[in-house]
């Protein structure tokens, strides 16, 4: 009997840990403790009513993603009328999912969903439906599209602008490795696309090879290494996502062969300081910043009764010198 | 029902441990106490900390929620009682999807048919599985890991590396569906995987304690030696548990093709030790010989309840990885502890 108060205590232990967790992410997000956000609930009609909105992304393990979350937390803090509840679904199409009805039966207003497949989301886009609140998908969509509005890029926009910054750096003549993301990945499907038909307008640049590098740095340096031995001659790599034009870059450097020049997507902060630096040759940014305010605010408009949008299109920014790179640095911090 | 097999006594003699009945000791119901007062303790903490919490939807969404975890966890029950471990599930998961979403794509209308080929698929994977550990003497460890690469790539083979939509409503339903409609969204039902998690549970139960075989599996995972000399066909039984282990990663691939409406060949990636993690903290012992599917349900249940609840709370994912951790870590040590006593 000893053992099981050892027990009790240790989960209780664990549950005020819990519990501790628990109130300070809301309290650090909105800027007030919860004994106010009660007083604020209970004197009906006094306060301006404040939306609970859920937020359920793609993984917090990736940077572009992280910043997408600090780009969240920074318009939630920003607007007054608002209340996030982010949800890490950390890759997991089924526990995205999972989270969409736990957010439902917690009585959200509308949720906001940075979708984990095109495919293997789009149950919850029933889900809300059903449950009668507003979806409003962000970055990445879903195949059923009867969401009330999309805010992200044109991924396909993003291969294109890779693609015409290797013809420009290059000078519309050289030979170019690509280093794709997770086959079947729809950022890895529409970049490769995108790149494709960019690169098809300049005869004299030719593709010599392109392999998957599953989103990942190491995985993208181990093509890298295998190219550097099998290629004598390589003008420009190009990676579906700045991870893997990061691993090409460090590859690259450590075989001393600095005349190639890398071109990611995405805008990390580690390829924005290596643009800095001038060992990056460039980066093609997706800016979460206005996307995610963007997506707050429409579902803030739906929610007080103005129309859906359907479609917000944010445009992609090439980031290929200094200036430019320190500008969207500066705003990160 | 949470009762626990005398270890003791199996490891001592394996043959002699054939004739006992699984879980009759007064420790069993000591222990089993502990894991529920675990669950309980977990429950009352969360529905004070959320509203939301104890609510019937809520409830309905955990048990949904771990339902294809289930499915699993019963089946790499079967795998830890026989000694072994499973770490190719996962990627046999995704194999039941595509196999299955592929086949509906070319021939639509055919759902049933390509359900039972997807199941299939995996009860066959699962045979070459138990193939390399019985003829070759290869470790489960080392045999599944291989198994976890090789049918991830042909999962990503069959499926041309990309995801496969399911338009099939039958299938849909295995995975979203509901046993009744509702008509309004405050009125609750019980979600079809639910209910195949149950199916899958209460035969699992019945084939582990009520047959020949089941004894057998904890027999050979006691003591393997003492099983040969008593002349039991230990290969024949290690056979047997992959391909059932195989056929419920079959089962559960399919209910979460069905979850996410399509075959996916990167579905389900690391699901293997969510699955492990249930059967660990359900109070299975990975020497083998010793464990239960009622251990393992509430283990399943208490992963679920734990995710759920940090989700309810707005808990920071990179916390909530550390929290279901210690979790797993003080489930065992509890384990070893009640052990003591005894």
């Amino acid at each position: 009997m000893k053992n099981l108060f050892k027990v009790m205590a240790l989960i209780l232990a664990l549950s005020m840990m819990l519990a501790a967790c628990g109130n300070s992410a809301p309290s650090g997000q909105g800027g007030t403790s919860d004994s106010q956000a009660s007083t604020l609930q209970d004197s009906d009609g006094g306060a301006e009513k404040v939306w609970k909105i859920g937020v359920t992304t793609q993984a917090w393990k990736h940077e572009f993603i992280k910043n997408l979350v600090n780009a969240l937390k920074a318009t939630d803090e920003q607007l007054k009328d608002v209340e996030l509840t982010i949800i890490d679904s950390d890759d997991s199409v089924e526990k995205q999912l999972n989270d969409v009805d736990t957010l439902i039966a917690q009585g959200v207003d509308g949720i906001i969903m940075d979708a984990n497949s095109f495919e293997g989301s789009s149950p919850a886009v029933e889900a809300c439906k059903k449950a009668g609140i507003p979806l409003v998908e962000l970055v990445a969509y879903t195949e059923n599209e009867e969401y009330a509005t999309f805010v992200g890029t044109d991924v396909k926009a993003s291969g294109l602008m890779a693609g015409e910054t290797i013809a420009e750096l290059l000078g519309g003549k050289g030979k170019v490795l690509m280093i794709e993301g997770m086959m079947g990945h729809s950022g890895q499907v529409n970049r490769a696309a995108g790149i494709t038909e960019a690169l098809k307008k300049y005869p004299d640049i030719q593709m010599l090879d392109q392999q998957s590098g599953e989103w990942s740095k190491d995985k993208a340096m181990a093509v890298t290494e295998n190219w550097l031995t099998k290629y004598p001659e390589i003008d420009a790599i190009v990676a579906h996502n700045d991870g893997m034009g990061l691993g090409a870059m460090n590859a690259c450097v450590a075989a001393g062969r600095t005349e190639i020049k890398v071109v990611g997507i995405d805008g990390d902060t580690e390829a924005l300081q290596g643009v800095i630096d001038g060992k990056y040759a460039a980066s093609v940014l997706d800016d979460v910043w206005i996307e995610a305010d963007l997506a707050v605010r429409e579902m803030r408009d739906i929610l007080n009764g103005a129309e859906p949008k359907k479609k917000i299109i944010v445009d992609y920014v090439p980031i290929k010198d200094a200036a430019t790179a320190q500008k969207y640095l500066d705003q990160r911090k | 029902m949470f009762g626990f097999k005398n270890n003791s006594a199996l490891n001592s003699d394996g043959a002699a441990a054939l004739m006992k009945e699984p879980g009759e000791s007064f420790k069993s119901y000591m222990r089993s106490y502990a894991l529920l007062v675990v669950f309980l303790v977990m429950v009352i903490v969360l529905s004070i900390i959320s509203p939301t919490f104890m609510t019937p939807k809520n409830i309905v969404n955990i048990f949904r929620q771990i339902s294809i975890n289930g499915i699993l966890a019963v089946g790499m029950t079967f795998v830890i009682i026989l000694g072994g471990i499973d770490l190719s599930i996962g990627s046999l998961c995704a194999i039941a999807g595509v196999t299955s979403a592929i086949m509906l794509e070319r021939i639509p209308g055919i759902s049933f048919v390509a359900i039972i080929a997807g199941v299939l698929a995996c009860s066959f994977l699962g045979a070459v599985v138990g193939f390399i550990v019985s003829k070759f003497k290869i470790a489960p460890f080392i045999a599944t890991l291989a198994m976890l690469t090789i049918a991830r790539g042909l999962a990503l083979v069959i499926a041309e590396g990309v995801p496969h939509t399911i338009k099939d409503p039958f299938y849909i339903s295995l995975g979203n569906g509901y046993l009744w409609e509702t008509s309004s969204p405050d009125q609750i039902s019980i979600p079809t995987p639910v209910l195949i998690f149950v199916i899958v549970a209460a035969v699992s139960m019945i084939i582990l304690y009520r047959t020949k075989f089941g004894r057998y599996v904890y027999a050979v995972g006691g003591n393997e030696q003492a099983s040969r000399a008593s002349g039991i066909n230990v290969n024949k039984v290690k056979m047997m548990v992959f391909i059932l282990n195989g056929t419920l990663c079959g089962i559960a691939g399919i209910v979460l093709a069905g979850r996410i409406t399509s075959g996916q060949p990167s579905a389900a990636t690391g699901y293997e030790l969510d699955a492990i993690a249930a059967v660990i903290i359900g109070g299975a012992s990975l020497t083998g010989g010793a464990g239960k599917i009622s251990g393992t349900i509430l283990g399943a249940l208490i992963i679920g309840v734990l995710n759920n609840g940090l989700v309810l709370m707005g808990v920071s994912s990179y916390y909530q990885q550390i929290i279901r951790g210690v979790i797993i870590a003080a489930a065992v040590i509890l384990d070893q502890r009640t052990k003591h006593i005894e």
